[in-house]
């Protein structure tokens, strides 16, 4: 019983120490709506149809201050078939902002891998813009971690 | 800047091949979203920009945000039809421009 | 014995192996800039006396710490580091974390990547430290009443909230941490897990740490060096 006390203390005393020394919010987050806003924005109006581009992300990421990601689309890169750009959104983030990758017709492929920040367990969407201007999605949940060993 | 930036062109191709690139660089990215021990916001400095160019033509580049992670990394690959220099240009906030060159033999 | 790299996820292993990704590697090339400039009263750098470090330094690493006769105390890389700057060089030593203490510790380990860690502990009276830092792992410390070994030993491989528990092995460090984006020294972990017990913490490179150190490296034994390791 003792023990058992002990070991809920330690739990949650653990929890108060590590909720003060994560990233301090300004406060408000992006939402998924902010999302679709600005992808209805890039899409000229309409949400962009779901497929041709595959987002790769980790299912849990370890720490939400590096999470590695990559985007592909499957594409020839050649006369007719180019991808203009592809951006990144997070919806559970301050500024669902978070990089857009232009490509050209030296690109070889429409790939590229980045490493980011996620505040907390949320989305992470891909949107890609082809020259002809159709658009494409693809999302991914990753689930943040909250609770480590501080150093 | 602490350190070089880092990147990773393979030195030799053939014409046409598809190459891999790797390029890391040394940054706080500071995402303008942190409080200071003052409690006040420590204002954004971030790299927004990375661009590639083979010979003087862009090849790829990047418009960044607070989210991107501390120290940087970009990975994007590049057709190379001829022999040449890739040059990787990194744009800091603060109007700082950090720059690399690589050379690539295609044959 | 397990490396700590086993119980991070394949996305940090994947980060750690990759030796031009591996955002550690940044700080080692800035260990590699200290290591050829020259500084203090002397006009000597690390290089003037010890020439490539791939050669001078191969292996080195593997074997802190170790005796230190003229201290009567054992010494690790960081503490070598200052003795050199001190003595040789004419120059300040490092305040501990500052300066290029952290890159130029993880640069001269960097070259034992690979090598089987071992201390000796026939030397002088490394058993003594030995003992004391086994005592230290054993005994329970701070408001939460734990020791080293209740996470590290008896808990290994669970997880306390959200963090998988690690043999807490030294083999990697100094380790780059996703959550600070920076290089960790040892002696900041182990104040970093002395102050989640609520406890005190001692001072880097006190009696206490360097006594943990030595026992904690031995425990690692055989582990290979894996500076700068990639960790949570």
């Amino acid at each position: 019983m003792n023990m058992n006390r002990r070991q809920a203390m330690a739990m949650s005393a653990g929890a108060v120490i590590f909720a003060s020394t994560g990233l301090s919010s300004t406060g408000a987050l992006a939402s998924a709506e902010d999302v679709d806003k600005a992808m209805m924005e890039l899409a000229g109006g309409k949400m962009p149809e779901a497929g041709k581009v595959s987002l790769t992300a980790p299912e849990i990421a370890e720490n939400g201050n590096t999470v590695p990601i990559s985007v592909e689309v499957d594409s020839a890169m050649a006369d007719g078939d180019m991808v203009e750009s592809i951006t990144i959104y997070a919806d559970g983030n301050p500024n669902p902002d978070v990089v857009t990758f232009n490509f050209s017709a030296l690109s070889g492929t429409a790939m590229a891998a980045t490493r980011m920040r996620l505040a907390k367990t949320q989305n992470v969407v891909a949107v890609a813009k082809m020259a002809d201007g159709s658009t494409y999605m693809d999302k991914k949940e990753v689930k943040v971690t909250i609770g480590g060993c501080g150093g | 800047m602490a350190s070089k930036p880092r990147v990773k062109v393979p030195k030799t191709a053939a014409a046409g091949e598809v190459i891999t690139i790797k390029t890391l660089i040394s940054h706080n990215m500071e995402s303008g979203q942190r409080k200071g021990k003052d409690g006040n916001l420590i204002p954004r400095q971030i790299i927004n920009k990375f661009t590639a160019e083979f010979n003087g033509q862009q090849v790829f580049s990047a418009d960044m945000h607070g989210a991107i992670s501390a120290n940087p990394y970009m990975e994007f690959t590049a057709k190379v039809d001829e022999s040449g220099t890739f040059k990787f240009t990194w744009v800091d906030d603060d109007g700082s421009v950090y720059e690399a060159d690589s050379e690539i033999a295609v044959s | 014995m397990l490396s700590g790299w086993l119980f991070r996820t394949k996305e940090t292993r994947a980060l750690e192996a990759d030796s031009f990704q591996n955002p550690g590697m940044l700080g080692i090339e800035q260990g590699e800039a200290i290591w050829n400039t020259v500084e203090g009263s002397e006009g000597k750098s690390c290089a003037t006396c010890h020439g490539d470090a791939a050669e001078s330094m191969k292996d080195i690493g593997a074997h802190y710490p170790k005796w230190d006769a003229s201290a009567n105390r054992p010494i690790n890389i960081e503490l070598q580091i200052n003795k050199c700057r001190e003595e040789r060089m004419g120059a300040e030593p490092y305040a501990f974390d500052k300066g290029g203490q952290k890159p130029l510790t993880a640069f001269i380990r960097h070259q034992s990547l690979g090598t089987p860690v071992s201390v000796d502990l026939s030397q002088g009276e490394m058993q003594k430290w030995w003992d004391q830092g086994k005592e230290l792992y054993y005994t329970r410390y701070g408001q939460l009443n734990l020791s080293c070994a209740s996470c590290h030993e008896a808990n290994a491989g669970k997880y306390i909230r959200a963090d998988h528990l690690s043999q807490g092995q030294t083999n990697g460090f100094p380790t780059y941490r996703l959550k600070q984006a920076n290089l960790i020294s040892l002696h900041n972990r182990f104040r970093g897990c002395i102050r989640d017990t609520r406890a005190e913490m001692p001072k880097a490179f006190s009696d206490e740490l360097m006594a943990l150190e030595v026992y904690v490296a031995w425990r690692g034994t055989g582990l290979t060096v894996e500076t700068p390791a990639v960790r949570q």
